[in-house]
C-alpha cells in the first residue's frame, strides 16, 4: 500500500482525473475486500452448520492454487506445467515433519512452504527458458521429483501406500487452515497488483526489453513472482495433507492438479486478481453438478471446457467482460 | 552381468528407438510447420492402436491389416481437426502456449472417449506370429551354471522394426525429394517466406496436420505388435517421450528427431539393464532437462528456436 | 437352465425382495450402507465385479426380511457412488455418503490404493468400515479403530500359497518383480520374506512403476539371475502382457506365479495363460461348510439369476465382496447395534467362530484378516483349470516343471 502516495497527481491539469482514479481504486478495493469477506464468512460457517466440508475445501484449494499460479502465469507469462511439484513437495514435507519428527502440523505446513521456496530457487535457472521449453522442463522436473520420492525408503515416505497422518491431525483445523492460506493468497494478489513489483511484472510481460530499458530488474522481478507462487502451492499441498490425511506420489504429483489450477485461472481471467476466484467458483460448482449427474463424462467435459475456453474466450470470464465493457475495469481488480 | 542382457538391450533399443523416432517425427511436423504443441499426440497414437485392436478382434486378422485404413482415416480426421481447432488460435496472445493447453483439453476428451467406447482396462491384442521368435545367436553360459542362452528377437518386433524403418525411409524421401516435402521444409524454416512464393499456407498446414496425425496413427498400429495390448491411459507417456525426442533432436529438425528417437530408445533399454527398472524410468526426463538447460538447440540441431 | 426359467426366477426373486422390503420399510427404517464403485478408470472392472457380489448379499438379506437389530428386523439399503478409480476423489465421495446420504455403515472401495484413502475419512467421522478388497498390511498399521477386513487376507499372507506351492514342488530359487503399488508390493514382500525364511534363494527383487509396458529386460534379468521360478506381481492387465512377453522371449522357468492367472478374462488369452501358478478362492472344487450366508453353489446360482447378462462369470472379487457382506451381517447381529465401537468389538469376538463362503473368518485387533487363504490353480492346457495346492483340496498334480515354450 506504500505506493498510494506516489500516484498523487503532480500536474494541476490532471487533478480531476487523479481523484477519479483514486475513487475508482477505492471502489475496486471495496468490491475486492467485500468479496474476500463474503468468502471468509461463507466458508467459515460450513463446519458450524455441519455442511459438506470437502466441496468447500476443493473450492478453497482450487482458488488458492489458481491465484498462486496467476502470480507466475498471469503476471509474468510463464506457464509452469509442473506447478504440482511444489504442491507435492509441500504435502511430503508436512507429512514427514508430522509423522516422523513429531512436529505440530501448524508448524509443519509453513516448513513445507519454505521447502517450496528452496525448490523454486533450485528451479530458478529454468526461468531463462521461454514459452514451451519452460512448460516442458517444468513438467519434467515435477516427474523427476515424483519418481525420486517414490524411490525413497518406505520408512520415510510411506512407499507406494503413501503417507497417512489422518490420525494425528484434525480435519476441521485443516479446513480453517485452508481458509487462512486462501485469504493470505488473495491479499497478496491484490497487494502485488498495486505494488511496484506488480507493475514491473506487467511491464515485463508486455515487453521485456522495454521494461529492461526503463530500469526494471527483469530477472529479479520474475524470480520474486516465481518464489511467491511456489510458496503458496507448497502451503496448499501441506494443508491438503492436513485435511485429507492421506496422499501418495500419484495424488500429490498428479498433473491434473496443475491443469486444474491453470484452467480455473484461465476461466476467470489470467492476469486479473479476481479472475482465478471467479473461475474456481464457476468450475468447481459445474464439476460437482457434472460429477453427480454424468460420472463417466467428467473428464470429457473438463477437456471440452478447456478447449472451448482457449478457442472462444482465451481471456477468461473477467478478461472477456472487461474487453467488451471497458468500464468494468473500474470495478474489478 | 551377463552379456546376453546387453544383446537384448541392443535389440530392444532398435525396436523402441524406431518407434520413438516415428512418434517424434510426426510431432515434429506439427511443431515445425504449425507451431502447434500437440499435447494430445500420444492419444493420436492410441487411436491407431485401438483401431488396430478393433480390426483384429472383429476379423482375427493381423493388426497390420489396419495400417491403410488407419492412415487414410487419420489423415482426413487430422485435416478436419485442423480446420476445427487451429485457425482460431491465431487470435490468442500466445499461440504456442494456447495450442499446448488446447491440445491438453483435446487429450482429456480423447482419453475419455476411448474409455467410453472400449472400457478402462488394459486389453491384450492376442495375435501371434508363427514362429513366435527368431534366434539370432547363442551365448554360452549366459545364465551361469553352464546354462546357455539364445539371443531371440520376437517375430512381431522384427516385423514392426522393418515396417517402421520402411516408413521412416519413405518419409525422409518425401521430405527431401518431393515438391510438397520441400514446401513443408520451407514452412519449417520460414513460414512467412514461403507464402511469398505463392504457397497456400492454410492448405499446406492442414495437409501437414493430416500427415502428422496419419503417421501417429500408423505408429499406434505398429505399437500393437511391439506391446501386444491396448490401454486407454497409455497416451500420456507416449506424448512425453515424443517431446523428449524432439527436444533432444532439436525442434523442427527432421533428421534430428529420428536420431534422437533411436538414441532415446537405446538409453532407455540400457538403463533398464544397468539400473533398477523403477529408477531407469527417470533417465529420459533427466536427459531432457539437461539438454534444454545446457544445449537448447538439441543434440543435432543447428538452429536455436527457444 | 433355460433362459425362460432364469428370467422367471429372477423376476420372482426381485418381486419377493421388493415385497419383503416394501413391507418392512414401512415398519422399520433401513440400515443404510454406503460405498464407492469405480464406474471408470483402471479399477472399474474389478470394482463392478465386487459390487455384483454385494448385490447378491443385499438381495438375500432383504429376502430374509433384513437384519435383526434391537429385536426388530431392519432391511438393508445400499448407496453406491462413483469414485472414477481416483484416490484424490475418494475422501470427498465418502464424506458425501456420510454427510449427505446419511449412511450408517461404510463398505470399502476396490483395492488397497483407494481403501487407504477411504479409511482415513471414515475414521475421521467415526464410522464403521467393512473392507472387502484391501490387503495392504500398511492400512492396518495406521492405528484405525473401526476398520475390519471381512474377507480379504492381508497382502503379506495373500501371496504365500503360490510360494508355498513352489516350495512343495522343490523350487530352490525365485525371482520377484512387482508393480510399485500397495497391493502388489505387499504380496511381493510377503513372498520374499517367506521364501527367505524357508530356504528358497531370492535371486532378484525389482519393482516397476505404473504404466510400464515393456517387460523384456526385466524378464531377461530374472533369467540371468539364475532363478528357477519367477513371480511378477501386478494387476491383471499387466500380467497378461508379461505372460505374452515370456513366451515371445522363450523365457522358460520351472514355474511362473501370476496372481490373476485363473481369472476368466485372463484365461481368454489362451496359450499364454497355461501352466501359470495362479490364485483364487472361488472354485467348484473348494466348498466350505458355511455357518452363515449362502454356499458357493447357491451364490453361483443367485449370480446367474440376478445377472444373466453379466459379461463374465463371478470371480474372486465377487466372492470377496459377497463374503464381506455376510460377515457384516453377522457383526451387526452380534453387536445388536450399528455403533462402530460395538461393531468392532463384535467383529473381534466373532473371529474364529464364523465360516462364510470364502472360508473361515479370523482377524487381528487391527481388523487385519489373517484367514481365508486362497488356493493355487493351474491351467493345465485347453483351459483345464485344476486346484494344485494345498494338497487337502488339490484336484490334480501340478505340471512341474512347466514344459518349455518350444515343446507346447
Amino acid at each position: 500500500m506504500a505506493d498510494l502516495s506516489q500516484t498523487a497527481p503532480t500536474a494541476t491539469g490532471a487533478l480531476g482525473r487523479g481523484s477519479d482514479i483514486k475513487r475508482q481504486r477505492r471502489i475496486r478495493r471495496a468490491i475486492w475486500y467485500a468479496l474476500i469477506l463474503a468468502i471468509v464468512i461463507w466458508c467459515a460457517m460450513v463446519p458450524v452448520r455441519d455442511g459438506n466440508l470437502s466441496i468447500y475445501f476443493a473450492f478453497m484449494l482450487g482458488a488458492t492454487m489458481a491465484t498462486g499460479l496467476n502470480f507466475v502465469a498471469g503476471f509474468t507469462g510463464y506457464m509452469p506445467f509442473g506447478y504440482v511439484a511444489f504442491y507435492g513437495l509441500g504435502s511430503y514435507v508436512t507429512g514427514i515433519a508430522v509423522k516422523l519428527l513429531g512436529i505440530p502440523v501448524y508448524l509443519a505446513v509453513p516448513m513445507g512452504g519454505c521447502a517450496g521456496i528452496l525448490l523454486a530457487l533450485a528451479f530458478a535457472p529454468t526461468l531463462r527458458l521461454s514459452g514451451i521449453y519452460f512448460a516442458i522442463v517444468s513438467l519434467s522436473l515435477a516427474i523427476i521429483l515424483q519418481r525420486s520420492i517414490a524411490l525413497m525408503p518406505e520408512e520415510i515416505t510411506g512407499g507406494s501406500l503413501g503417507m497417512n497422518i489422518g490420525v494425528l491431525t484434525d480435519r476441521i483445523q485443516g479446513y480453517y487452515a485452508m481458509l487462512v492460506v486462501l485469504v493470505m493468497a488473495l491479499l497478496t494478489a491484490s497487494w502485488l497488483a498495486e505494488s511496484r513489483l506488480g507493475r514491473s511484472l506487467k511491464a515485463i510481460r508486455e515487453d521485456a526489453e522495454a521494461a529492461d530499458a526503463m530500469g526494471v530488474n527483469v530477472v529479479r522481478s520474475r524470480l520474486y513472482a516465481w518464489l511467491v507462487s511456489a510458496f503458496f502451492a507448497s502451503l496448499v499441498g501441506g494443508v491438503q495433507a492436513w485435511f485429507t490425511g492421506a496422499f501418495d506420489t500419484f495424488t500429490a504429483f498428479d498433473v491434473l492438479v496443475t491443469a486444474k489450477a491453470i484452467i480455473y485461472a484461465m476461466a476467470g481471467g489470467l492476469g486479473t486478481v479476481i479472475g482465478p476466484v471467479v473461475g474456481t467458483v464457476v468450475l468447481v460448482w459445474a464439476d460437482e453438478l457434472v460429477w453427480r449427474a454424468f460420472p463417466e463424462l467428467n473428464s470429457f467435459l473438463l477437456g471440452l471446457v478447456i478447449a472451448l475456453l482457449i478457442l472462444f474466450a482465451p481471456r477468461g470470464i473477467i478478461g472477456t467482460l472487461i474487453r467488451r465493457y471497458p468500464r468494468l475495469r473500474n470495478y474489478f481488480m | 552381468m551377463s552379456s546376453i542382457l546387453l544383446y537384448n538391450a541392443l535389440i530392444g533399443g532398435l525396436v523402441f528407438g524406431a518407434i520413438y523416432a516415428l512418434i517424434g517425427a510426426s510431432l515434429n511436423v506439427m511443431m515445425g510447420v504449425l507451431r502447434v504443441v500437440n499435447f494430445a499426440h500420444g492419444e493420436f497414437v492410441l487411436i491407431g492402436s485401438f483401431l488396430a485392436y478393433s480390426v483384429f478382434s472383429l476379423t482375427g486378422l493381423n493388426p497390420l491389416a489396419a495400417l491403410p485404413v488407419v492412415a487414410i482415416a487419420m489423415f482426413f480426421g487430422g485435416v478436419a481437426a485442423y480446420y476445427l481447432l487451429i485457425p482460431r488460435l491465431r487470435y490468442s496472445d500466445d499461440a504456442e502456449t494456447s495450442s499446448f493447453l488446447l491440445m491438453f483439453g483435446v487429450s482429456l476428451m480423447l482419453v475419455s472417449s476411448i474409455t467410453w467406447i472400449y472400457g478402462a482396462d488394459i486389453r491384450p491384442v492376442n495375435f501371434s506370429f508363427d514362429p513366435v521368435n527368431i534366434a539370432l545367436l547363442t551365448v554360452e553360459d549366459a545364465y551361469g551354471k553352464g546354462r546357455d542362452g539364445k539371443v531371440l528377437v520376437p517375430t512381431a518386433r522384427l516385423v514392426a522394426l522393418v515396417i517402421n524403418l520402411a516408413i521412416i525411409a519413405a518419409m525422409t524421401w518425401f521430405i527431401y525429394r518431393t515438391l510438397p516435402g520441400k514446401a513443408l521444409r520451407g514452412a519449417i524454416m520460414n513460414r512467412d517466406a514461403i507464402q511469398v512464393v505463392g504457397i497456400d499456407i492454410d492448405r499446406l498446414s492442414a495437409n501437414a496436420f493430416g500427415l502428422a496425425a496419419a503417421l501417429a496413427g500408423v505408429t499406434g498400429v505398429i505399437l500393437t505388435l511391439v506391446i501386444p495390448s491396448v490401454d486407454p491411459n497409455g497416451g500420456a507417456p507416449l506424448t512425453l517421450f515424443a517431446f523428449i525426442v524432439i527436444v533432444l533432436g532439436g525442434l523442427g529438425h527432421p533428421i534430428g528427431a529420428l536420431l534422437a528417437g533411436m538414441l532415446f530408445g537405446m538409453v532407455e533399454q540400457f538403463s533398464n539393464v544397468l539400473l533398477p527398472q523403477s529408477a531407469a524410468q527417470m533417465v529420459g526426463f533427466v536427459m531432457l532437462v539437461a539438454v534444454v538447460m545446457f544445449k537448447p538447440e538439441g543434440l543435432f540441431g543447428r538452429k536455436v528456436m527457444r | 437352465m433355460s433362459i425362460l426359467r432364469k428370467a422367471t426366477l429372477a423376476l420372482a426373486m426381485v418381486s419377493i425382495g421388493a415385497l419383503a422390503s416394501a413391507d418392512i420399510t414401512m415398519a422399520q427404517e433401513p440400515i443404510k450402507i454406503g460405498m464407492t464403485v469405480s464406474q471408470t478408470g483402471r479399477f472399474a472392472l474389478a470394482a463392478q465385479s465386487g459390487e455384483r457380489g454385494l448385490q447378491i448379499w443385499l438381495d438375500d438379506v432383504n429376502a430374509r426380511g433384513g437384519i435383526e437389530v434391537g429385536g426388530e428386523k431392519r432391511p438393508v439399503e445400499l448407496v453406491a457412488l462413483d469414485d472414477r478409480s481416483d484416490k484424490a476423489l475418494v475422501p470427498r465421495v465418502y464424506e458425501t455418503l456420510i454427510k449427505e446420504e446419511g449412511v450408517d455403515i461404510l463398505f470399502g472401495p476396490f483395492g488397497s490404493t483407494l481403501t487407504g484413502a477411504a479409511a482415513n475419512t471414515t475414521e475421521q467421522f467415526d464410522k464403521f468400515l467393512m473392507i472387502w478388497s484391501a490387503s495392504a498390511d500398511s492400512i492396518y498399521a495406521q492405528g484405525y479403530r473401526n476398520v475390519v477386513s471381512g474377507t480379504q487376507l492381508a497382502a503379506s499372507l495373500l501371496g504365500l500359497p503360490t510360494i508355498k506351492a513352489m516350495h512343495a514342488n522343490g523350487v530352490k530359487s525365485v525371482a520377484i518383480a512387482y508393480l510399485d503399488e500397495p497391493f502388489p508390493a505387499g504380496i511381493a514382500k510377503g513372498q520374499q520374506a517367506w521364501a527367505e525364511a524357508n530356504g528358497i534363494e531370492v535371486t532378484m527383487v525389482e519393482s516397476f512403476s505404473t504404466g510400464t509396458k515393456d517387460y523384456s529386460i526385466l524378464i531377461q534379468k530374472a533369467l540371468a539371475s539364475g532363478a528357477q521360478a519367477f513371480i511378477p506381481t501386478s494387476y491383471e492387465g499387466d500380467q497378461m502382457i508379461i505372460a505374452r512377453q515370456l513366451r515371445e522371449l522363450d523365457a522358460n522357468f520351472d514355474a511362473v506365479g501370476m496372481f490373476y492367472g485363473a481369472q476368466p478374462q485372463f484365461l481368454e488369452i489362451g496359450e499364454d495363460a497355461e501352466f501359470l501358478f495362479s490364485q483364487t478362492l472361488i472354485n467348484p472344487k473348494v466348498n466350505w461348510d458355511v455357518t452363515a450366508g449362502l454356499t458357493r453353489a447357491e451364490m453361483m446360482e443367485r449370480y446367474e439369476a440376478l445377472f444373466p447378462d453379466a459379461a463374465y462369470e463371478p470371480d474372486f472379487q465377487t466372492a470377496l465382496a459377497y463374503g464381506a457382506g455376510v460377515v457384516l451381517e453377522e457383526v451387526i447381529k452380534a453387536a445388536d447395534s450399528t455403533d462402530p465401537a460395538e461393531m468392532k468389538q463384535a467383529a473381534i469376538d466373532l473371529s474364529g467362530n464364523l465360516t462364510v463362503m470364502t472360508g473361515p473368518y479370523a482377524i487381528e485387533e487391527t481388523g487385519k484378516q489373517v484367514s481365508m487363504e486362497f488356493v493355487v490353480m493351474q491351467n493345465q492346457g485347453e483351459g483345464n483349470l485344476e486346484v494344485i495346492f494345498p494338497p487337502a483340496v488339490a484336484t490334480a498334480d501340478p505340471v512341474f516343471p512347466a514344459p518349455a515354450y518350444s515343446d507346447r
